[in-house]
């Protein structure tokens, strides 16, 4: 376990992160990739999801990532997100209330950038559910 | 007492600029220390990007990228990022010379002003201006950084124009701000490719997911830190105009405590003058 990743996870409000890491698995447009010590210089445009941390061969913490992109460059990794956020900070009861607002506003379809706008709304209220709820469920898949 | 009356007039009238003055400049302080800490947060992600932004250009494989390779340039657009109000020294002007000096003979241009300074400045000089916006000099909200950064990019890709080039007002301290120009698009063309990268899902779309994205928070990042200089330099020239003002009030002060004096003495004068003719 010599080898480890130096993540950095940026917004435009904050750095949220910047330390060493042993493995990290990131959203991508395309679905999830693992990323480990020595893996080849690559760039990724990041989907809505979460982003899990991993240390000591455990899964240390997770956050939400609104999209974005990567780069992972000589075992540094740099996400760069227009929103990103930790469990604690997600409202739970807010993010089911958007959920349920955009699922109703995609049944009456409104005209076509409102059924855009609620879609987007409503993949970032699925994921700030699903990451707020990461310290309860423990050793998920 | 005419002469008295005036003078007192005119202090009482510097006294109340003063209060305006020093009012301005409390306000700028306070909203400086916000946005100062605003910019700290933020400083990270804009470092971040451009250097991102820098290094994927230089892995790209395909060379003739719309992003990257430099077309003959008959259209630049021009971006500039100045104060909607001014009272804030020579802030205004020095973006607005800053951005004239990239306005040549033989192109176009088309300039995109945040701020009502600049686009008064253009305006008086005839220039093409093809968007301006408002209200955000003070309070930038990424959503306006977005914005502007959209249209840029859309004109860019549809051919439009042929670069972009952002001028802005670097924070450096309260004290010092330098106005600085950063050419956004195409992205640096460097001669050699500097190693392999695995672009996700691919290349092409890598680029124009990520390009406006990159445009965007520059942009943003700009407004941060032109509202910060915006705030700073109001605040010490609203510092020295109270200063001004205090130093006014003293001559003033001077002046008509001799005239009431001359006054007293005339009066006097007058009354000995009077009394020995009896």
């Amino acid at each position: 376990m010599s080898k480890r990743l130096s993540l950095k996870i940026i917004t435009p409000l904050r750095l949220l992160y910047d330390e060493d890491v042993d493995m990290v698995i990131l959203r991508g447009a395309d679905g999830d990739m693992g990323i480990l010590p020595g893996c080849e210089s690559r760039a990724a445009v990041l989907g809505y999801g979460p982003l899990r941390i991993f240390n000591n061969g455990a899964e240390e913490n997770e956050l939400a990532v609104m999209g974005g992109f990567a780069e992972i460059l000589n075992d540094k990794v740099t996400v760069l997100s227009d929103a990103a956020e930790w469990p604690s900070e997600i409202d739970r009861v807010r993010a089911e209330a958007a959920k349920a607002r955009a699922q109703q506003r995609i049944l009456q379809k409104s005209g076509d950038t409102d059924i855009q706008r609620a879609e987007l709304s409503l993949r970032r209220a699925l994921v700030r559910i699903e990451v707020s709820s990461y310290p309860l469920i423990r050793g998920r898949k | 007492m005419a002469i008295t009356r005036g003078i007192k007039h005119r202090i009482r009238g510097v006294y109340s600029t003063q209060k305006i003055t020093r009012a301005m400049n409390l306000v700028a302080a306070s909203k400086l220390q916000r946005t100062r800490n605003k910019l700290q947060n933020l400083r990270p992600f804009m470092e971040e990007t451009l250097r991102v932004a820098y290094d994927m250009a230089a892995r790209v494989t395909d060379r003739e990228s719309v992003y990257i390779k430099a077309r003959p340039v008959k259209n630049t657009a021009i971006i500039v990022i100045s104060a909607d109000r001014g009272l804030c020294g020579g802030y205004n002007v020095n973006v607005s010379k800053a951005a004239s000096a990239l306005i040549s003979q033989n192109t176009r241009e088309h300039l995109i002003t945040a701020g009502t300074k600049a686009r008064d400045y253009f305006r008086r000089r005839n220039r093409n201006i093809i968007r301006t916006y408002q209200g955000v000099s003070e309070m930038p909200f990424y959503e306006d950084a977005t914005d502007i950064g959209l249209l840029a990019v859309d004109l860019y890709e549809s051919g439009e124009v042929d670069e972009i080039y952002l001028v802005y007002t670097e924070f450096k301290s309260i004290i010092s701000h330098t106005p600085k120009t950063l050419r956004l698009l195409p992205l640096p063309d460097s001669p050699e490719n500097s190693g392999y990268m695995d672009f996700e899902p691919n290349e092409e779309a890598f680029l124009a997911y990520t390009v406006p994205k990159y445009v965007s928070a520059v942009i943003y990042g700009a407004m941060v830190e032109s509202s910060a200089c915006e705030l700073g330099a109001r605040m010490s020239s609203m510092d020295s105009a109270t200063n001004n003002s205090t130093e006014l009030i003293n001559r003033f002060t001077l002046q008509y405590n001799r005239a009431r004096q001359d006054a007293i003495t005339q009066e006097l004068t007058e009354i000995v003058g009077g009394a020995e003719a009896l």
